[in-house]
């Protein structure tokens, strides 16, 4: 057979329908339109909106019935991947993904085939979890807006944010979605015993000097090295920097005048940041942080490369005025300044060129801590990152230890391995290695890269 | 004669035959020979047997001088040495040590060692010079200072001793010190040293009782009393310091210290403090002459102001009682800065007329209520020999105005905010700790178990009490006490505080590159436990903060629970301590990761007998507990025995003809294992054959 063109990508993956609903809402029947607090697209047809909620929602009750450790959150259709999550009490989120079709070409006929594998649980869940948590940070919990305003005043406060943060980020994540961006980890930076006491010194001083100041986040760059909230809150405003601060600081020049950052969800991306030098009450922000949530106040600084998020007790007396502002300011200023080529020589140590051939990803699920050399929009990385992807999800199986190493033809090797919270993901590209010299390999890197922390085998 | 010295708490008496007026009379170091002089070109010396060693008396020194002075018998047979230059005056001499003496004529300085078995003397040098005036000699500086040359008396030589070798005496270069202004007015300066004759001594003539020798901060200084009179009727005193060196350069003029006041006026150092005792106002001034905020520098010397103006020397309760009884029944004050009071560097003050002597010191807790400057109050106490005690209880306080407000501080300072405690507590952290790394002499060191004698206060803040299910963590919190009544943002509030104290410790201790000990790491632990800051405990971990210890990782072992994986940062540590790989292979079994365990000594320890048999024996134990949830074949068993089995047949060809002896006992450790596993599993494998 004369070898043409025999299969081609049709279409890929991309997220069809995206709804919120709370079934207690509908209390008879007819009323089924009653229990969708958010659908996504609007232009759906109301019936169909019900059939796609119904189907969730009795699956939701029908697999509690078994009584698993981890709820059912997922459905496999030929055509689309269902996705969902209980988010709050008898309130779930949920979205439907396309999946990735390719046609073959057989006896002149293109057959139309659904690849399944390409999507991966693993890495599409915490999209839809964090999804969840990006609106909760700027607008609470779902339910306390029940109580506040309504049923109606959460419909609009869902249907303002979701239609944005779907247009102009959601889409986006789906499509860029790797392995790194599914564990929701925090890069730290590490630094130096001495320069890391003199960060704690400068902040903890600015803490107790402003008393409503309650805790403290600090950055340089995109790496995170002190946060003063609770894990979950930490990795949760570290995404959201990540998301909506930094793509644009990062194209800023660095000017030595401080700025205050605000962010806008509702604007066009290019617009969301807002950059001030102004010392204004304007500056401030809301997050709803803490179990339960609680509104905090933030204060967002820059300074050259540093971020700063000052978190203040909204309940306080008012305190935003700018002389705290310019206070605040001047006190870092002063002392951040001769620290910042410090942490840009630490930068460049935590990436150190070693070995050009070996790849890692890491991740420890105690601290959230996680790190990735891998540039995932590069060859050869990007053809294999759907074995890596499941060599991820198969190594949650593993209690508390376990390693594999798989080669595939014209991939390089790809270690994976588990030491009880600790996940590992090692790609070696040395085609030729049998594994016997892969094993030693593996066994060298541990111990130069890893000699610190401790291994299981 | 009764002998009273410093370094004997008792006191000694004997008699002598009275042979002529005694013009001087001086003890050598050990008591062992007395020297009398008393004509003007002579000196007879008196042997005495060595001082039977007392018992040390109980402390009570200005009471024990009267009652209990030891009755000494001095040798028979006085012996004398003529001064050598015949027509010479001997003015006074000096001990340099047990078996050296040093005359001091008017031409001439006669340094002799004596023999007190021989009872002779021998001549080692003698210095000729011409006019000496006077002298001042103090042992403890090894100084000699000659007063000789122009009449005015104040051309001086010091003569150092003993610094580098005995038998010493090294002339150092001469120098001269200004001369009070002469003034036409009839001064009434008077020595400060001396009692109250001779008052009409010219001004513009340096005497003896202006001058003094004393050491401060390790230095020896020759202190000099002037009187200035620039109006009638008003006038100020000031002591010139004169900074007197080894190196052979003349003595150079260092320090002034003014005090705005005129009349009589005498001098002691106590624990490096500069006190001048003003009779007319009966009030003492206090200079510190390394204090900077009273003094300034103007290119040749640094001219002091007093630290503390008008203090008074605390009365002094003498129990008369233990006096003798022909002591009358005595008023209950004594009358500070009497004009009876005789003053000797460095700190003794005589009554003569009470027959008193006291030793001076310093209250330095006193200063606590009148420094009101904190840091300035730290700088001084870290100067004080005995200023440790003090520095505690002032770091207590500061800290206290914090945790627990309601306990007011007696120096109003208790509406101080906590950024600013925090940021005195910086610079005195430091500032104790630069003390304690350069180790100098009569500095108070304040180690960490003094420092957390200090912090260990924070103890008593309750802890937050955890949303949710992480209440648990209160077991390894036994000292929280409840009887704080603040609430929650406050407990947040000063528990943040405490953290940020004994961070900046830590901190303050990494700067000088001081170890911290475990006990600070301990107490900081338990704070972020507290107030529920498990994040920020591994970040500290993770950043190094807390260094890595044995005891530390345990401390984590037993804090971690399911909410609070702490296991695995105690592991990392253990690990990164490479010499803990038993507790590893311990914490690996206690979790029940057996094959982990076993890969680990694999690694990582030698393998024995014993610890196959507790590999064993986990092994069991986690089958018995997976076989509830699973269908398990004692597989954990399985594997850890066939890896042993195997492990040993290939070994013992060589270790057992190595340990035969001892090779039956340990055979039969793992005998009841052998057949544990041959019940299970040999046995099933030839059920095969047979079912086929």
């Amino acid at each position: 057979m004369a070898s043409t063109i025999t299969e081609r990508i049709s279409s890929n993956l991309y997220l069809v329908e995206y709804f919120v609903f709370c079934p207690l809402l509908c209390e008879k029947e007819g009323q089924e339109g009653r229990k969708i607090l958010y659908y996504y697209p609007a232009d759906t047809d109301i019936d169909r909106q019900i059939r796609t909620v119904g189907y969730c929602e009795g699956l939701v009750k029908f697999t509690e019935t078994f009584g698993f450790e981890d709820p059912c959150e997922s459905v496999h259709f030929q055509k689309t991947r269902l996705l969902f999550h209980k988010v709050e009490q008898d309130i779930c989120i949920a979205m439907s993904l396309h999946v990735p079709v390719i046609e073959r070409k057989r006896d002149d006929k293109y057959i139309v085939e659904y690849y399944d594998d390409n999507i991966n649980d693993r890495i599409m869940l915490p999209l839809l979890k964090i999804s969840y948590r990006y609106f909760t940070l700027q607008h609470g919990a779902m339910s306390s807006s029940i109580r506040h305003g309504g049923v109606e005043e959460l419909r609009n406060i869902l249907k303002q944010h979701f239609d944005k943060f779907i247009q102009h980020h959601l889409h986006a994540m789906i499509r860029d979605v790797t392995l790194d961006t599914s564990y929701l980890g925090v890069q730290f930076l590490p630094v130096e015993k001495k320069l890391y006491l003199k960060l704690q010194s400068i902040l903890r001083r600015l803490e107790l000097r402003f008393s409503s100041l309650k805790e403290t986040l600090f950055l340089y760059k995109d790496q995170l090295i002190w946060s003063g909230l609770t894990q979950d809150d930490t990795s949760l405003v570290y995404l959201f920097f990540r998301l909506y601060y930094w793509p644009h600081l990062k194209q800023l020049q660095t000017s030595s005048t401080p700025q205050f950052l605000t962010v806008d969800t509702s604007a066009n991306p290019a617009d969301e940041l807002i950059i001030s030098s102004q010392a204004t009450s304007e500056i401030y922000q809301a997050f709803f942080l803490g179990n339960p949530l609680t509104p905090y106040r933030i204060l967002v600084i820059n300074i050259n490369l540093i971020t700063i998020f000052c978190f203040f007790h909204n309940n306080d007396e008012l305190t935003n005025d700018e002389t705290t502002n310019t206070e605040i300011v001047g006190t870092l200023k002063k002392e951040l300044d001769t620290m910042i080529p410090t942490f840009e020589e630490y930068l460049r140590k935590k990436y150190p060129v070693t070995d050009n051939t070996v790849r890692t990803v890491y991740y420890n699920k105690m601290n959230m801590a996680h790190s990735s050399t891998v540039d995932w929009t590069k060859e050869p990385i990007s053809s294999m990152s759907g074995i890596m992807n499941t060599l991820a999800e198969d190594m949650q199986w593993f209690h508390p230890s376990g390693e594999i190493m798989v080669k595939r033809e014209n991939d390089p090797w790809i270690i994976a391995k588990r030491s009880d919270m600790r996940e590992l993901l090692i790609a070696v590209n040395q085609r030729n290695a049998n594994l016997k010299e892969i094993s030693d390999k593996v066994k060298q890197i541990f111990t130069t890269q890893f000699s610190n922390i401790l291994l299981l085998e | 004669v009764t002998v009273k010295g410093q370094r004997h708490e008792q006191a000694y008496s004997f008699r002598l035959e009275d042979k002529g007026a005694i013009q001087s009379i001086k003890f050598n170091p050990d008591l062992s020979v007395l020297a009398i002089k008393r004509n003007s070109n002579s000196v007879e010396f008196l042997n005495f047997p060595s001082i039977p060693s007392v018992p040390t008396s109980p402390r009570s020194p200005s009471s024990s001088m009267a009652t209990t002075a030891t009755i000494l018998q001095p040798d028979t047979i006085e012996y004398s040495q003529l001064s050598k230059t015949k027509a010479s005056k001997l003015y006074d001499f000096n001990w340099l040590s047990d078996k050296e003496i040093v005359f001091v004529t008017d031409l001439s300085l006669e340094h002799y060692v004596l023999s007190a078995k021989q009872r002779t003397l021998r001549q080692l040098k003698t210095h000729e010079l011409s006019n000496i005036h006077w002298q001042l000699f103090s042992r403890e500086m090894n100084l000699l200072l000659i007063s000789a040359g122009t009449p005015s008396g104040n051309s001086l030589i010091p003569f150092s001793f003993h610094k580098t070798q005995q038998q010493q005496l090294i002339k150092l270069p001469k120098f001269e010190v200004d001369l009070p202004q002469v003034t036409n007015l009839r001064s009434n300066s008077t020595a400060s040293n001396a009692a109250n004759q001779s008052t009409s001594k010219r001004c513009n003539e340096l005497t003896e009782r202006d001058c003094m020798l004393a050491n401060i901060y390790g230095r020896s200084y020759l202190f000099i009393v002037r009187q200035l009179f620039r109006v009638a009727g008003q006038g100020s005193i000031e002591v010139v310091l004169y900074q007197i060196e080894d190196d052979h350069k003349p003595a150079q003029k260092r320090h002034i210290l003014r005090l705005n006041l005129h009349g009589r006026c005498a001098l002691n150092v106590v624990d490096n403090l500069i006190l001048i005792h003003h009779q007319p106002t009966t009030s003492c001034y206090i200079y510190d002459i390394e204090d900077k905020s009273t003094s300034q520098y103007d290119g040749f010397q640094t001219i002091h102001d007093p630290l503390l103006s008008q203090l008074s020397i605390q009365p002094v309760n003498v129990n008369w009682q233990l006096l003798s009884s022909t002591m009358p029944t005595a008023p209950a004050t004594i009358e500070l800065y009497s004009s009876n009071w005789i003053v000797f560097l460095p700190n003794v003050i005589i009554d003569v007329k009470m027959g008193c002597l006291w030793y001076l010191l310093t209250n330095l807790d006193y200063l606590l209520d009148i420094i009101p400057d904190r840091l300035l109050l730290i700088d001084i106490l870290l100067r004080r020999t005995s200023g440790k005690a003090s520095i505690l209880t002032l770091l207590r306080t500061l800290l206290t105005n914090i945790t627990a407000p309601v306990q007011i501080d007696s120096n109003n300072v208790s509406n101080m905010s906590s950024s600013h405690v925090l940021d005195l507590w910086i610079e005195m952290i430091d500032r104790i700790n630069r003390v304690f790394i350069e180790n100098s002499p009569n500095r108070p060191l304040l180690d960490q178990s003094d420092i957390f004698s200090v912090l260990s206060l924070f103890s008593t803040i309750a802890s937050i009490s955890a949303t949710g299910s992480s209440t648990k963590f209160h077991r390894s919190l036994s000292i929280t006490s409840n009887d704080t009544t603040l609430d929650e943002h406050d407990q947040n509030h000063s528990l943040k505080f405490a953290t940020s104290v004994v961070i900046e410790y830590i901190r303050s201790l990494n700067d000088y590159n001081i170890s911290v000990q475990y006990f600070i790491y301990e107490l900081l632990v338990n704070l972020l436990v507290r107030n529920n800051q498990f994040f920020q405990l591994q970040q500290l971990i993770q950043y190094q903060v807390l260094a890595d210890s044995l005891q530390l990782a345990c401390l984590l072992l037993s804090l971690s629970n399911t909410q609070q994986p702490t296991t695995q940062l105690a592991l990392d540590m253990l690990k990164r301590l490479t010499n803990a790989n038993e507790e590893i292979v311990e914490i690996l079994l206690g979790h029940n990761f057996i094959i982990e365990a076993l890969h680990f000594c694999i690694g990582h320890l030698p393998i024995t007998r014993t610890l196959a048999r507790k590999l064993l024996e986990a092994a069991i134990k986690s089958d018995e507990l997976l076989s509830s949830t699973a269908s398990n074949q004692k597989i954990l068993f399985y594997t850890v025995y066939t890896f042993f089995e195997e492990y040993f047949q290939r070994t013992t060809t060589v270790s057992a003809l190595a340990q035969s002896t001892s090779n039956n006992e340990q055979k039969d450790e793992l005998e009841m294992f052998k057949s544990l596993f041959n019940l299970h599993f040999r046995h099933q494998e030839s059920d095969v054959p047979n079912i086929q």
